[in-house]
């Protein structure tokens, strides 16, 4: 159960870097004019 | 005679097996979370057809409901898990592509008052927590562990803290499980409350961030209440995420002190490591948005991009919230970790409608 719950916790902390690198990828593609249009 | 046992290792999993293991649950993630969003379009469409007078109940309820049935019920299967898991990567890059929406300005005006509300919070509930704690004779590393836990930034803050204090991986699983179960009611307590008061959208949010443990619970706790309050909840937990590098110094330090953890050599690459870089590229994209980088359709984009993660976010928090899992923790935890958090959400709620005269 404590290995359960550590290991998820874990790898929350990796996520860091990864997220922002991702999301400042989506900005430059929207910036280029590669995502035009994005619905909600 | 000496004889050689060879231990067998595990291969590494190549990266695309890695990234193959993802996709099923990141499936279940979209498909929660766009179940939400269309339960919510539908019931409003059924409700304007046959006029009918039904409160709107938003996505971010549906996706959160759906995921703690599936969770609670049939449970999530194996093969999903690891996509599942990926809410956080999820919430971080909604945050970091919700810069867009903010004008640095307005980041460095709520973000100062929010750091003053902090600062206090942090103060406040470190010191209260630690003397609850004490009174129900809980293990000082647990102590440590919860009081980290609840003024800070919930289970980031916890693992952080567990590394640089050396607390046994039980204590630390017995802190999650604490404040994993505290976020889920504060969730779904804090809007009601919100609401119950006639609080503002700015206000609410303040105090959403300032007293919701968890980030994703913080973010959910202020879409909950509108869009408006989740922008400012998701500014407050970020300061408060910002600190997380000096209260863990501060608890290194101490158990360093007592000889119960290593030293630390170098602490400004220690407050480095605990940073959480996800602050940093909001702040870019603030900068950018603010320099006029993005045209308004392009800025349109990004916020679209960020409900979108966020929508992700909200369908993990309900399908990772298993309270058969969390009940097995124990209790007394639990209730050290429910009276800190009632206690903090009074005296931030306070705090947040003293602000609210500065903030406006």
């Amino acid at each position: 159960m404590a290995n359960n719950f550590i290991s998820r916790a874990r790898l929350k902390a990796s996520f860091d870097t990864l997220a922002v690198f991702t999301a400042l990828v989506l900005a430059t593609l929207v910036k280029i004019g590669a995502l035009k249009r994005i619905p909600w | 005679m000496a004889t050689s046992i060879a231990i067998p290792q595990a291969a590494p999993v190549p990266w695309f097996r890695r990234a193959l293991r993802v996709i099923p649950g990141i499936l279940l993630l979209v498909s929660v979370g766009y179940l939400g969003k269309f339960l919510e379009q539908f019931i409003a469409r059924y409700a304007k057809a046959h006029h009918l007078t039904i409160p709107n109940i938003e996505y971010v309820l549906w996706a959160i409901l759906i995921g703690l049935v599936l969770a609670n019920t049939i449970g999530v299967p194996e093969l999903f898990r690891a996509g599942v898991n990926t809410y956080d990567f999820w919430l971080k890059t909604g945050i970091v592509l919700l810069g867009a929406r903010f004008l640095l300005g307005d980041v460095l005006k709520l973000g100062a008052v929010s750091l003053v509300l902090v600062a206090i919070e942090l103060a406040l509930s470190i010191t209260f927590m630690t003397w609850l704690g004490r009174r129900f004779k809980l293990s000082e590393k647990l102590i440590s562990l919860l009081a980290v836990g609840s003024s800070i930034c919930g289970v980031s803050a916890i693992i952080a803290t567990q590394g640089a204090i050396e607390a046994d991986d039980e204590d630390a699983s017995l802190a999650i499980a604490a404040i994993l179960a505290l976020g889920a009611i504060a969730l779904f307590s804090f809007p009601v409350i919100g609401h119950s008061l006639g609080m503002g959208d700015q206000s609410y949010g303040l105090w959403a961030g300032l007293a919701v443990d968890n980030t994703a619970e913080a973010t959910a706790a202020g879409a909950l209440y509108s869009d408006a309050a989740a922008k400012t909840a998701v500014l407050a937990k970020t300061t408060r995420n910002a600190t997380i590098g000096f209260v863990v110094l501060g608890y290194a330090l101490y158990w360093a002190r007592r000889r119960q953890a290593g030293e630390i050599k170098n602490k400004a690459r220690f407050l480095w490591q605990k940073f959480p870089k996800f602050v940093l590229g909001f702040l870019l994209i603030s900068v950018l948005a603010t320099v006029k980088v993005f045209d308004k359709t392009q800025l349109g984009n990004l916020a679209n991009l960020s409900r979108w993660a966020f929508l992700l976010t909200f369908a993990g928090v309900g399908l990772r919230t298993n309270f058969a899992q969390l009940r097995k923790q124990g209790v007394r935890p639990l209730l050290v970790g429910a009276v800190g958090e009632v206690v903090i959400a009074a005296v931030t709620l306070g705090l947040v409608v003293g602000a609210s005269r500065v903030i406006g």
